[in-house]
């Protein structure tokens, strides 16, 4: 029982090395990259997981759910901004029905689509291609995310650097001591006369 | 003092790249808006209608029976002429009005070899053979059950017309009234060697009374 460690004991241990690491030279600017390299792949990776996600369909598992994901993808050529699949139109259960029988001879969703395209013209997909000029339409949301994201960092970058400019703050030692409330009285005694010998 | 240096304060606000940066997203943004918002719930342009991309392709083939219980005609029956698709409807007002235009169009062009076909699209054969019965009506009204051969031939609306060569090759087409001398045009246009020829006569009509009312 006596080699177990106590519940008290991991924590402090834990906050030592915490306390080494930060004190080594350059610390708080090394860390402060660490930080940022963190979020920017915490970012990478949410943005990732997102897209991947969001390009993921479902496979149906019904001949009519089938069709009606190949509908969903085709506009109603009589109607105002409804896709084949919504409509309750002649010419959207035309084209529904025209799925259901190529989907039974074996056709795939691209070759009905590619069908539709070549009656009705690039209109008739509710989402525009992701090649050609279409493809601005894809990017450009992504180009203006982007910007609207590099502003923000330009921004935060010098209203910090304002701030630091104003108020130069505590020293690093300074820092990791707020940060350390329960070293001893000697513990922080000693670090401060090191800094100052130091200095 | 302070109005002459309004102005310099305002200039170096601008030269900010923080603030250029928004300005510019801000423009492109705006832009886009501009571009995007009047598209918006609009129905197909007639320019949509007519570019079809059929145009120079082979004509979908066909087999459709009479309105009144005649013949099948079928695109092979057509071959060898030119012949001109009229997608129309017993309930579309632009259609009904054009009859005199099509019968004058018809005495002029069958004699030199060009077919008219009507084809019905959301009509019953009922009202498309009482419809047939009008004085002047010669050429063929067929009826179209369940609007595939208008899927075939990527209808947006009512009326539109296909000219189609000799070959089977699609020649023209005219989105809205062919009006009274503007299919004679085409169909001479196309006899004289013209292809792909779009022409917007006017407004389609998408749907039957019923369906706009039911829809969606």
């Amino acid at each position: 029982m006596a080699d177990q460690p106590t519940h008290h004991e991991a924590p402090r241990r834990v906050r030592r090395l915490r306390l080494v690491w930060s004190l080594r030279p350059g610390a708080t600017k090394s860390r402060s990259h660490v930080s940022k390299a963190l979020w920017v792949a915490l970012f990478a990776g949410v943005l990732g997981v997102s897209l991947w996600q969001g390009a993921q369909r479902p496979v149906p598992s019904t001949p009519t759910a089938r069709m009606e994901q190949v509908a969903s993808q085709l506009r109603c050529p009589v109607c105002i901004d409804e896709s084949a699949a919504q409509a309750n139109t002649a010419a959207a259960r035309a084209i529904r029905a025209d799925i259901a029988t190529r989907l039974r001879s074996g056709q795939s969703e691209r070759q009905i689509i590619d069908y539709m395209v070549s009656r009705y013209g690039r209109w008739i997909l509710l989402s525009p291609p992701s090649s050609g000029l279409g493809l601005t339409v894809w990017l450009a949301p992504i180009a203006v995310t982007l910007g609207a994201l590099a502003v923000v960092a330009v921004a935060w970058a010098r209203a910090v650097q304002r701030f630091r400019a104003a108020d130069p703050g505590p020293t690093d030692t300074q820092v990791e001591l707020n940060g350390e409330r329960d070293l001893s009285l000697a513990d922080r005694t000693q670090r401060v006369e090191e800094e100052r010998a130091s200095t | 003092m302070s109005t002459a240096a309004a102005p310099t304060i305002a200039r170096r606000r601008l030269r900010h790249p923080v603030r250029r940066l928004t300005i510019v997203l801000g423009l492109v943004v705006a832009g886009g808006l501009a571009v995007m918002l009047p598209r918006l719930g609009q129905n197909p342009s007639t320019q949509v209608a007519a570019d079809s991309p059929l145009l120079g392709k082979p004509a979908p083939p066909f087999s459709l029976r009479e309105a009144n219980g005649g013949a099948t005609v079928s695109s092979a029956t057509l071959r060898g002429h030119y012949s001109v698709l009229y997608f129309f409807a017993t309930w579309c007002p632009v259609c009904v009005a054009e009859v005199p235009n099509l019968v004058s169009f018809y005495w002029h062009w069958h004699t030199r070899g060009v077919e008219l076909v009507g084809i019905g699209y959301e009509d019953p054969g009922a009202a498309e053979a009482q419809f047939a019965r009008q004085d002047g009506i010669n050429w063929p009204l067929l009826v179209d059950p369940d609007e595939q051969v208008a899927l075939r031939y990527g209808i947006f609306g009512i009326p539109e017309t296909f000219v189609i060569g000799p070959s089977g090759t699609v020649l023209a087409k005219l989105v809205g009234a062919v009006g009274t001398g503007q299919l004679g045009a085409v169909v001479e246009r196309v006899m004289q060697g013209g292809t792909n020829v779009s022409v917007r006569g006017g407004a389609v009509v998408p749907e039957s009374p019923g369906q706009r009312t039911g829809g969606g």
